[in-house]
């Protein structure tokens, strides 16, 4: 029965704190939720790096290019090296029609010019995807020479050189961001802690009279480590609607502009990292009102 | 019964300012006391020690039986549900309505909400704010903020009631009640220490009288019927 009693002390004092002291509360969740906002930004983009590194990785692909006199023989015996090869993962065979409308579809200004050509240059091709152990550049050379006696082909062809150097650009990007990101969550949880400081000092007065009252520790800290742990999550699910709201508009500006890739590629928090952006703020909240208090508690005494 | 207990007392705040000299002295339960003397001559510092607020520099405190001195910090907000305390600058909640400052010392002591209601009303009745409940400290006049700080001193009846200048923001007639109060706490049992400076307040109402001078106490005796 006492602890249901300083249980509800605890939430209806919070609760009355919290609606009393609107101003107060509104501006306190502001500068956090855009603290928190700084921060979910930040999870966003490393996530969207390193969601683009993944994929980009998978779609390393081999592919090689049959000469137009090719026979059905020739190519025959190619399928049955890509089938029996242990680097393989998947293949496709790409028919010249196939390739040309693929191309125009990619390039639509060269209807104009392919149209007026008498014959499709574009060459039938095996785009083979390689198994993700053997995403190496040795591995692919090694690869590349099994076809070294087959017969019928013009050229191999693979961009693991170009996704390399792109991965590299990416990682010194990658790395950049995590000092920036780095930097400005030290900022925002720094923010956040003085803002709470703040809150609590302005309410020095408060916690003295309880404490001369004979109040205990708990019912004195409890109302606000709970309205910190509240403040702390609203904050959190705002950041979260407000970083939604953005990657709602970008998307929306994104697909205006007609670029159907970069659609694909821009992912939003994942649940787990929306999870931790709210907990981040709960935990901020109740750490910060927690030392706060518990600080001028020591310092009255 | 001993209440309150002095040993040798002293209180030297920073700058070596002596606020209490070397006082030692007995209070018995159910005595009506008031400290008295010039402006800093150490009342509200004798309060203060009494309450815990302060620790002496020098010399040991009892009170309810209890050293403070050697009291453990978690033990400190139990003991001081014991004593009621009229704060000279009253010391209420602002953001609090007159209800809900009176009644959280009940709601920290554990009681149901049915009594915390009764008792508020009935002590809020006795000091004349019944009908300020819902209304907040800085709506009241400073006489008003007084009542209400001295309602919640003697909500949950306690053992000691100490009062640092009750009745300095009040009229004479007012100041008569708030003491009639008091007494009439005090015929209940409760050990009344009251500091004031106003001496034909001390005259009319009567009771032990220590006197502080500089930080020592200079006199000490019983008024009874406006006689030394």
């Amino acid at each position: 029965m006492h602890y249901l009693n300083i249980i509800y002390f605890i939430v209806r004092e919070s609760v009355i704190y919290i609606w009393r002291n609107k101003t107060i509360t509104f501006l306190s969740i502001a500068v956090t939720s855009f603290s928190l906002f700084v921060i979910a930004f930040f999870l966003a983009t490393v996530e969207n790096i390193n969601v683009f590194i993944e994929r980009v990785t998978q779609e390393i692909s081999v592919n090689i290019f049959l000469a137009d006199t090719v026979t059905p023989v020739q190519r025959q015996y190619i399928e049955k090296l890509l089938k029996s090869s242990d680097y393989v993962h998947s293949y496709e065979y790409i028919a010249k029609d196939k390739a040309l409308n693929d191309f125009l579809r990619a390039m639509p200004n060269f209807e104009s010019i392919v149209a007026n050509l008498k014959e499709n240059p574009i060459p039938s091709s095996y785009r083979v995807i390689l198994k993700e152990k053997y995403n190496s550049e040795n591995a692919i050379k090694n690869f590349i020479k099994i076809f070294v006696e087959a017969e019928g082909i013009e050229e191999i062809q693979y961009d693991r050189q170009w996704f390399e150097k792109l991965i590299s650009f990416i990682n010194i990007i990658k790395f950049g961001a995590i000092i920036i990101g780095a930097v400005l969550v030290f900022t925002a949880l720094f923010t956040i802690a003085n803002v709470i400081r703040l809150v609590v000092y302005g309410r020095k007065d408060e916690i003295e009279i309880l404490r001369l009252v004979g109040a205990s520790s708990y019912y004195i800290k409890g109302p606000f480590i709970l309205e910190g742990v509240l403040q702390g999550m609203t904050a959190g699910v705002i950041s979260l609607l407000a970083l939604y709201g953005a990657y709602k508009i970008l998307m929306h500006y994104i697909i205006a502009s007609q670029a159907a890739g970069a659609v694909q590629l821009l992912v939003f928090l994942s649940s787990d990292m929306q999870i931790s952006v709210v907990l981040t703020g709960v935990l901020i909240g109740f750490i910060g009102s927690f030392f706060s208090v518990s600080h001028l508690l020591v310092e009255q005494q | 019964m001993e209440m309150i207990k002095f040993f040798n007392v002293a209180k030297v705040y920073e700058g070596n300012n002596l606020a209490i000299d070397n006082a030692t002295l007995s209070i018995e339960k159910g005595d009506f006391c008031f400290v008295t003397g010039p402006s800093g001559a150490g009342k509200s510092t004798f309060l203060k020690l009494i309450l815990r607020q302060e620790l002496p520099t020098k010399g040991q405190i009892l009170v309810l039986g209890r050293n403070l001195s050697k009291l453990p910090m978690a033990q400190i907000p139990d003991f001081r549900r014991n004593i009621g305390f009229v704060f000279q600058d009253f010391k209420l909640l602002n953001r609090k309505t007159i209800y809900e400052n009176v009644a959280i010392v009940l709601q920290i002591l554990g009681t149901s909400f049915r009594e915390q209601r009764l008792h508020v009303f009935e002590i809020l009745r006795k000091v004349g704010l019944q009908h300020k409940l819902k209304s907040f400290p800085p709506m009241l006049s400073g006489g008003e903020q007084q009542r209400v700080a001295i309602a919640r001193a003697l909500i949950n009846k306690p053992a000691i009631l100490l009062a640092d200048e009750p009745t300095g923001n009040l009229d004479p007639d007012l100041s008569l009640e708030i003491m009639e109060i008091f007494k009439s706490i005090n015929r209940q049992g409760t050990t009344a220490v009251i500091a004031t400076h106003d001496k034909e307040l001390i005259r009319l109402i009567g009771g032990r009288i220590i006197c502080l001078d500089r930080g020592q106490i200079v006199d000490d005796y019983t008024i009874v019927g406006g006689k030394k």
